[in-house]
């Protein structure tokens, strides 16, 4: 599904132009778990926004189902976002001045539903993923387990491709961190969800079918 | 997104910040009050000239159109008519025009020049049907005079003074008028103004029989003037206004001079040029109030921006495109001065009312007002918000996130 050729790309700073990603070579599948590990600063989350269409600035080639997605216009990518993708944070990332219903919606929003129309899908994502009463709070009002739930809920709720989550229990307890995996875990196995995983946990790692480890820009894979 | 999810998005932003939204709002309050009410007033007067001009009741008003030639002996010359048909028609479509006719001569007044101890003289004549006015010497004018069109006018004293030591001299004497010679059978006191200082430049009046004008001078009547008959509901001036114009543009005679009416609508009295005074005056204050309002309007906007810099991330990986930014922080620019044009166009509804306790005419409601209130007020919004909302749209979303 997502295929990336020879994916390079450097910051300048002072003059100097840094290297992140070196030839980066990945190819994902429709119902991939993918785990991405590597020391701090190693260009995880940079691969992965590069990988959401957030960042047009690479060099390379990234196909999506066959396409060529290099020099897209702000309008198309942004559709790609809205359409194929839904993001995971660490720090949840919720608008905190919209109640989680409305957080939850505004991807279908974006896609051109009106309001009338996304009220029972919401409603009905919260109750899956076991928040069905917390649609009208506000996320300060919700702990970080179900704050990360919203999130998720956000990034399923327009039927994405795939999920990019860079990591997303890093901010949570062992136990609420298991809930949440599972949850993932689910998606994946249940509704075939492709999810691409940024992670330092070892723990996490085991819910996952494929690991690949990233070192000073470098990309390669675990074989188990 | 569809516009209503726009709406709502903006609306539940300035809900927001409620006591922030109010404070920017309060400049273009002030500025569109002022506008509103200049306007209401402003309107108010132009019923009120519109009514006293043209009453509902009533004969209609007419309105003169004069042709004066550069060449003003070709004037006197010429047999060309100075408004053809062609130019009447003109004049009927224009709105506002009920009937255009060309004045004919059969007027009360003539004037004649004239040879008087050697010097040229202008004077005016009095067109004299029955009787005329009464004398000091001689006899009046009567209506025998008329009938048999006899060459024969009455005088004023001043005018033949440095000629005949007394009035009664005078008399049985004749004076050419054009190529006719005329018998003075009366002279009058002629006016204190007429002698002294001012004698030479104060056309002098005599009075002649009618019909005698009409025999022996008709030939040299010229038409250079139309009278248009004003619709009602229209304003004379503006009707007089138009049709120069269209004269000037397209008359017959354009090339060979000017027309020119004399206006005598109310429009210049004092009431108008104290309105004017007062309009000047609030036109500035409102001017300078929306703008420092939308300077104000800006900066908040701005702000606004910094502080949401996370939120217009987050919305940007979920999918909301540059353009999708940008006209969500202009609704916000917009909506928020347009409710403060509609409150403003309440209080200069509020204040005109008052101010026409002390006017003779009154204030109302006003549509042309209403859109003027609520269109600049989003104006300003729209010119305002556009930087920081571009800036918003502009913002890297890795950077955000
Ligand atoms: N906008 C930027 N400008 C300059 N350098 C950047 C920028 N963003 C990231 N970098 C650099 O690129 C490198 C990779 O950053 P990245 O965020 O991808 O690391 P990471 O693997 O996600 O680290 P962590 O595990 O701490 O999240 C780092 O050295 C970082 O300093
Ligand atoms: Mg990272």
């Amino acid at each position: 599904m997502i295929k990336l050729e020879k994916i390079g790309k450097a910051y300048k700073a002072d003059r100097e132009w840094i290297p992140v990603l070196k030839n980066v070579e990945l190819e994902v599948n429709q119902g991939d778990f993918l785990a991405i590990m590597g020391p701090s600063g190693s260009g995880k989350s940079t691969l992965l926004n590069l990988i959401g269409f957030v960042d047009r600035n690479y060099d390379g080639n990234y196909f999506l189902e066959g396409n060529i997605v290099t020099s897209k216009n702000d309008a198309d990518l942004s559709k790609l976002r809205n359409q194929r993708v839904g993001f995971v944070f660490q720090q949840f990332n919720l608008i905190e001045t919209l109640t989680i219903e409305e957080n939850v919606e505004l991807p279908l929003l974006y896609d051109g539903w009106n309001y009338r129309q996304t009220k029972d899908k919401v409603t009905e994502l919260l109750e899956k993923l076991g928040i069905g009463d917390k649609g009208k709070k506000m996320p300060k009002q919700l702990s970080g387990g179900q704050q990360q739930r919203a999130a998720i809920a956000r990034a399923i709720i327009n039927d994405p491709d795939f999920i990019l989550a860079d990591e997303p229990t890093g901010a949570l307890d062992t136990h609420t961190s298991r809930d949440i995996m599972n949850i993932f875990k689910q998606l994946n196995e249940e509704e075939g969800v492709t999810i691409i995983l940024v992670t330092h946990d070892p723990k996490t790692v085991e819910y996952c079918n494929r690991v690949v480890r990233m070192q000073d820009g470098v990309l390669t894979e675990e074989v188990r | 997104m569809s516009p209503l999810v726009f709406f709502k998005g903006a609306w539940n932003a300035l809900l927001k910040n409620k006591k922030r939204s109010f404070l920017t709002m309060i400049g273009i309050v002030i500025g569109i009050a002022a506008v509103s009410t200049i306007m209401s007033i402003g309107r108010g007067f132009e019923n009120y000239v519109l009514e006293s001009l043209n009453p509902d009741e009533g004969e209609l008003l007419t309105v003169d159109i004069q042709f004066q030639a550069d060449d003003t002996d070709w004037m006197f010359e010429t047999n060309e008519d100075f408004f053809s048909d062609n130019d009447l028609r003109m004049i009927e479509s224009v709105t506002g025009v009920q009937s255009v006719e060309i004045l004919s001569m059969n007027s009360e007044y003539a004037s004649f020049d004239t040879m008087i101890d050697g010097k040229e003289n202008y004077i005016d004549a009095s067109l004299i049907e029955d009787s005329g006015r009464t004398v000091i010497a001689g006899r009046s004018l009567d209506f025998i005079d008329n009938e048999k069109e006899n060459r024969v006018m009455v005088a004023p004293y001043s005018l033949v003074e440095s000629q005949y030591e007394t009035e009664e001299a005078a008399i049985g004497k004749g004076l050419s008028l054009g190529d006719q010679l005329y018998t003075i059978v009366g002279i009058y006191e002629g006016d204190d103004d007429a002698s002294g200082i001012l004698a030479g430049f104060l056309p002098q009046e005599i009075e002649i029989p009618k019909n005698s004008y009409n025999r022996y001078h008709e030939e040299d009547t010229i038409e250079d003037q139309i009278s248009i008959t004003v619709a009602r509901g229209s304003l004379p001036s503006d009707v007089a206004e138009e049709s120069i114009a269209l004269l000037e543009e397209e008359g017959s005679m354009n090339d060979r001079g000017i027309y020119t009416h004399f206006d005598m609508s109310a429009l210049d009295d004092g009431l108008s040029q104290v309105l004017r005074g007062i309009t000047l005056f609030i036109a500035s204050v409102a001017g300078i109030s929306l703008f420092i309002a939308g300077i104000g309007v800006m900066n908040m906007m701005y702000i606004s921006v910094s502080e949401r810099t996370k939120e217009i991330g987050i919305r940007r990986a979920l999918g909301a495109s540059q353009k999708s930014i940008r006209a969500q922080f202009v609704l916000e620019g917009v909506m928020m001065t347009s409710i403060g044009g509609i409150l403003g166009y309440l209080f200069g509804w509020l204040f005109s009312s008052i101010a026409s306790f002390f006017l003779p005419f009154s204030t109302g409601l006003d549509l042309l007002t209403i859109l003027v209130s609520i269109g600049v007020s989003a104006l300003v919004g729209l010119i305002f918000s556009y930087a920081p909302a571009n800036a918003a749209s502009k913002k890297e979303i890795i950077d955000i996130i």
